[in-house]
């Protein structure tokens, strides 16, 4: 009967141990997390992760932690994270240093990130807690063997990364780009928009030559107006094909009094024995060719 | 437009109206009929069988007036036929009377000539005469029909025993006119429900007679072609549409599958061009204007010239399609002014 008894008070003096290590102990749980400690090189960053649980009320120094910039000749810290996050039980914290190495070995070497001791304080109390240097090798970039006899190249760049094939994307992109010019084309053909093709510059030398004559020039002048509306209807237009015409440029129904009125005059002045006109005559050509210019535009 | 001519007009107008009434359908046809009666000239009708040649020109004689005669043209007609027949009287001599063209002396007015390409080269030349002088000469004296107007007619539809009417002949008249059956539905039914048009003769007998006195015919036909005087602008155009029935590639004329410069045996006549100004003239006169315009060449343009311009002999198997393409093509691109 002697043993049970011995066994249960082992029993309740390691729990009360454990229980009195878990509420006196303020660092609940400390890991520090590094990468592979070998084949680093020149510019390469290493990064180191701290886990550090603690119990409720203890408040990391931040002055504690290394600070950002250079380490030493051959070490910078980039940066630093700290992540805090409240559990049931305290505190867990996790910090995040990414360092840049810049140490040019000749040959492999063993080298250390510094240790150093990061502080809590709780009730004016500090608690600290080292983390421990890390050991890790770095290497050279260059060949470690000198071979200059055989004529070898040295420190070659690295061959370059072989391109995605793009050919077929780029095909798609060309063959949507060609549509989506082609569909604006279209469109701005539809509205007129492009006053560079020759049915849209019939009006725009005869309304110039119009400005120069006077009333006095009306024969000339009517024949001017003759050869842009023959020009635009690809044959002679006369009056009684006006409406045949329209049907083909329905823009110009609009003007249909003015061209009525302009082949009338014509009519009196080319064939009536008495022709008369004067200015006003010839403003209203002058007119009617602005106006058809305007339709011509898109502008009216 | 003075007085005289103003009445006339009017009487022209009714007198082409009760033409239309007589004959649906066809107001391009009458116009041009009526045209010619104005111009004095000469018409050549032209169409399929049963289409209304016949009744057109009975129509037009009966408004009219004045005397007629008519004539069928048939492979043993000979000029004498046209002249004087011989028969045997009731006492059983021998007797010789006028023929159709000499029985009504100066009267006549209207002289039918139906199926004119039955008719042999003998009768045509015959006819050249009467249509071109108002005149021939028979029983050793000359007899003169100032009055006389030739309608004829042919189809299109036979050519066996039938004589291609030479180019002289055809120039002599002043329009060779088409008809064509209407193409509104609702004229066809009318043309084969209503019994008016069944019977001929009483449709003919509807058209009032004497409107129009063909005896001052001549003189108001002078009175319009002197009254309605052309610019000068005019006189070009009608120039470039005579050039251009000779030489249409100058005007940028083109048809398919035709070399433009081979086209062309010979393009329209003196003669054809004062017949077409003459037309035009009263084409303008009827829409009531005294001035001559483009317009009123285009609208005779067709029927006064297509029977003048003679293709060459590679092109003619296909003249029926490629003269009205030629005309149209002359009169779409010759610009006036």
């Amino acid at each position: 009967m002697r043993y049970p008894f011995v066994f249960v008070l082992i029993i309740v003096l390691l729990s009360a141990a454990a229980c009195s290590q878990s509420i006196n102990e303020p660092i609940t749980f400390f890991q520090v997390q590094t990468p592979r400690p070998f084949g680093y090189v020149i510019g390469d960053e290493i990064k180191q992760r701290i886990l550090i649980e603690t119990r409720p009320g203890l408040v990391l120094q931040r002055s504690s932690l290394p600070a950002r910039g250079a380490v030493n000749r051959w070490l910078d810290l980039k940066r630093i994270d700290i992540d805090k996050t409240t559990t049931g039980t305290g505190v867990r914290y996790r910090i995040d240093l990414t360092y840049q190495l810049f140490y040019a070995p000749l040959e492999v070497k063993m080298l250390e990130l510094p240790s150093f001791t990061l502080q809590f304080k709780q009730f004016g109390h500090v608690i600290e807690k080292k983390v421990p240097g890390w050991h890790f090798t770095a290497a050279p970039l260059r060949e470690l063997a000198v071979r200059k006899e055989d004529g070898k190249e040295y420190m070659r760049p690295d061959a370059p990364a072989p391109l995605l094939d793009s050919r077929s994307l780029r095909n798609r992109l060309i063959i949507s780009l060609a549509i989506v010019l082609g569909a604006l084309f279209y469109l701005a053909w539809l509205y007129g928009r492009l006053r560079f093709l020759p049915q849209y510059r019939v009006f725009k030398v005869p309304c110039q030559q119009l400005a120069r004559y006077s009333a006095g020039d009306l024969t000339r002048m009517l024949n001017i107006m003759h050869g842009a509306l023959n020009q635009l209807n690809g044959k002679p237009l006369f009056q009684h094909q006006l409406a045949d015409f329209y049907q083909r440029f329905p823009h110009y129904q609009s003007l249909d009094d003015e061209l009525n009125w302009f082949f009338d005059y014509s009519n009196q002045h080319f064939f009536d024995s008495s022709p008369k006109g004067g200015k006003k005559e010839s403003d209203k050509i002058k007119a009617l060719c602005r106006h058809c210019l305007q339709i011509e535009r898109g502008m009216r | 437009m003075n007085n005289q001519l103003s009445d006339w007009r009017n009487l022209a107008l009714e007198f082409e109206q009760q033409i239309n009434q007589t004959l649906l359908g066809q107001r391009q046809a009458v116009r041009h009929c009526v045209i010619s009666v104005f111009a004095r000239g000469h018409v050549l009708l032209e169409g399929n069988v049963g289409v209304g040649k016949t009744t057109l020109l009975r129509a037009i004689a009966q408004g009219l007036g004045g005397n007629y005669q008519r004539i069928e043209g048939t492979i043993d007609l000979m000029p004498a036929d046209l002249i004087y027949y011989t028969y045997l009287d009731d006492k059983g001599k021998p007797q010789v009377d006028p023929g159709p063209l000499l029985k009504q002396g100066e009267n006549l007015a209207t002289f039918f000539f139906n199926e004119i390409n039955r008719a042999r080269p003998q009768v045509h030349s015959l006819l050249l005469r009467v249509m071109a002088e108002r005149s021939i000469s028979a029983f050793n004296q000359e007899y003169r029909f100032p009055h006389v107007q030739v309608f004829a007619d042919r189809n299109r539809i036979e050519r066996e025993e039938t004589f291609e009417l030479p180019a002289a002949a055809r120039d002599r008249f002043m329009m060779e006119i088409n008809i064509d059956m209407p193409a509104d539905e609702a004229l066809l039914k009318e043309l084969m429900f209503n019994p008016r048009f069944h019977d001929t003769d009483s449709l003919i007998s509807g058209v009032k007679t004497g409107t129009i006195a063909y005896y001052q015919l001549n003189e108001l036909a002078q009175l319009i072609q002197q009254t309605i005087q052309p610019t000068a602008a005019l006189k070009n155009y009608a120039l470039d549409l005579w050039t251009a029935t000779k030489n249409p590639k100058k005007y940028g004329i083109t048809l398919s599958d035709v070399e433009m410069e081979q086209l062309i045996m010979s393009g329209a006549s003196p003669r054809g061009m004062s017949f077409l100004i003459r037309a035009a003239k009263v084409n303008a006169w009827l829409e009531n204007r005294e001035t001559l315009l483009p317009e009123d060449l285009q609208a005779v343009f067709r029927v006064t010239m297509a029977h003048r311009i003679f293709l060459n002999p590679i092109y003619s198997y296909r003249q029926e399609q490629l003269l009205p393409e030629l005309i149209s093509g002359i009169v779409e691109s010759v610009a006036a002014p």
